[in-house]
């Protein structure tokens, strides 16, 4: 479990990127983090991580407070993978990619090409170990990026936009593979995105605006409430805004208001 | 005037292999009045095709000709001329600023087309505003703005050439929706108000579907659909093109299987929302 207590950052004194967000997320959960472009939802994957330090406010993961004494072990519950696929691939090929994390381990070199393979499988690589990284595609590389995530065995995985410079294609083999790390792996998945079909997959939405957390729930409570995700610079999926749109109306037959509302989940 | 291909193919060459971009391309681009939309799966040759258009790669065989002149040229033949004619907005095009100022990064294309200094900075002027970026902004550096900022700057920098045909490959990619649609936007209201012809190629069928009015579709480097929009998504052999549909579709079909509303083709969230407030069930 990660909670979260008024945790707050600012990258200089004028602007707080991050004001006072208080949440909980409970173990094994999906959850996914919407907002628009500096809405504060990376700085907060940051501040999770430990790759920025909060100005106030506190960190708990599985009730334990995080300090800067017990930062390493942070570290090694909470993986990340970043936006852009070319600029996290650090291997010369995909199994050296995804050692690198696994070879500041103090492991035996027969254990690291053990969990190599185990991951890359895990990920449907395995028959790429000795490609370099530029006769990849986008989503081969996000894969791989996500095997070195795993392969560190950590409990929470968080996926930072993982998806948006992805084609159709690559988008849906991640989909797929969160899917199966979420439930098969039983981990933690937090998604960042501001991609509401997306965040329609996971169990819970939290949302963010100007830094603050304006709305959190499950899906449904939480694609209900237009007012607020419009005014949070989102964009509604195209069901769901025509759901919204005819449900007032009275002349509209309430038999295809449902059906909108079913289908808006779906697409 | 405009862009014409003509038998087209592009070998990239490697060590062991040579690898055929495109194939035998023929294709007519207006220089005004066009809005066409290049599709096609990762790897099918999108990016190859656009960098025909204003000179930055030569056919391996065949010939493009680019306002009148042909490509690969003769060695006498000048081919700079043509990248203000034809401006190409690349992936990710806010990673190539580079000047001190906003106004002097995108003042420094026109200012390298021979144009006069207060020539070229009244050009970045009027770049500037129609990206939306406002007169207070001129001295600010170009790294200390938004990403959606920075990449409206890129775009100003071609803008500013004033060219005819104005070449985009993924102009919106990682942006998020408002950023998309304040970009794509600019590009509508440029080809509405100056009839300039709009190229860009996108993997968004909801662009595609909102935008554009004729579609080339790319399929292992070679043309396999060029028409208008109506006509691609009713195409026989659409389902082999590996495109997805708009998702005003998508929707429709569903409801048409589940409630029996008739399909029609709708291309905005207008179009289809109009039409469901008058279906009867």
């Amino acid at each position: 479990m990660i909670e979260t207590k008024n945790l707050t950052f600012q990258y200089n004194k004028k602007t707080e990127a991050v004001k006072d967000i208080s949440l909980k997320i409970p173990k094994g959960s999906w959850v996914s983090i919407i907002g628009h472009n500096g809405s504060g939802k990376s700085t907060f994957a940051k501040l999770l991580v430990g790759l920025l330090e909060a100005d106030s406010g506190e960190i708990y993961i599985n009730d334990e407070l995080i300090t800067k004494e017990n930062l390493t072990n942070l570290r090694k519950q909470i993986g990340i993978v970043f936006q852009n696929p070319d600029n996290q691939f650090v291997g010369v090929t995909v199994k050296y990619d995804i050692a690198f994390g696994l070879e500041n381990q103090q492991l035996s070199s027969k254990e690291i090409k053990e969990k190599v393979l185990e991951y890359a499988r895990f990920v449907g690589m395995e028959e790429y170990l000795d490609k370099e990284p530029h006769l990849l595609s986008g989503g081969q590389k996000q894969r791989v990026a996500i095997a070195g995530a795993l392969a560190m065995e950590q409990d929470i995985i968080i996926l930072d936009e993982a998806t948006s410079m992805l084609d159709p294609k690559g988008t849906k083999e991640i989909v797929e593979l969160i899917k199966k790390v979420n439930k098969e792996m039983n981990k933690t998945v937090i998604m960042i995105t501001h991609d509401l079909e997306l965040a329609n997959l996971s169990d819970y939405v939290y949302v963010f605006k100007n830094g603050s957390l304006v709305l959190e729930g499950n899906n449904k409570k939480v694609f209900s409430e237009k007012e607020i995700l419009e005014s949070s610079n989102l964009e509604l999926p195209i069901a769901l805004s025509i759901y919204h749109e005819l449900a007032n109306d009275k002349n509209i037959d309430k038999k295809l208001v449902d059906t909108l509302w079913e289908l808006s989940s779906k697409m | 005037m405009g862009i014409k291909f003509k038998n087209v193919n592009h070998e990239y060459q490697s060590f062991s292999s040579n690898e055929e971009a495109i194939k035998d391309i023929n294709l007519n681009v207006n220089g005004t009045g066009e809005f066409i939309a290049i599709l096609g799966h990762t790897g099918a040759g999108k990016s190859t095709l656009v960098q025909h258009m204003n000179a930055l790669l030569y056919p391996t065989s065949g010939v493009v000709n680019v306002f009148g002149q042909d490509l690969p040229p003769r060695k006498k033949d000048k081919v700079n001329h043509l990248r203000q004619k034809v401006g190409l907005v690349f992936q990710f095009p806010e990673y190539q600023l580079f000047e001190n100022t906003i106004i002097e990064d995108i003042a420094f294309g026109p200012k390298n087309f021979k144009s006069t200094k207060d020539k070229a900075l009244d050009n970045a002027k009027k770049a500037a505003s129609a990206v939306g970026i406002d007169e207070s902004m001129y001295e600010q550096s170009p790294f200390r703005i938004s990403g959606g900022q920075m990449r409206r700057v890129a775009v100003a920098g071609i803008l500013a050439m004033d060219p005819s045909i104005l070449v985009l490959d993924e102009p919106t990619r990682g942006l998020d929706p408002k950023g998309r649609d304040e970009v794509m936007d600019i590009f509508k209201t440029i080809h509405e108000t100056e009839n300039k012809t709009i190229v860009l190629i996108t993997h968004d069928m909801d662009i595609v579907s909102r935008y554009a009015k004729r579609v080339v579709v790319l399929k292992d480097g070679e043309i396999v659909f060029d028409g208008l929009k109506e006509d691609l998504f009713t195409h026989p052999d659409f389902n082999t093109f590996n495109l997805e549909v708009p998702t005003t579709f998508k929707l429709l079909k569903a409801l048409e299987e589940k409630l029996g509303i008739p399909f029609k083709e709708t291309y905005t969230r207008e179009e289809l929302t109009n039409y469901l407030k008058g279906v009867k069930l």
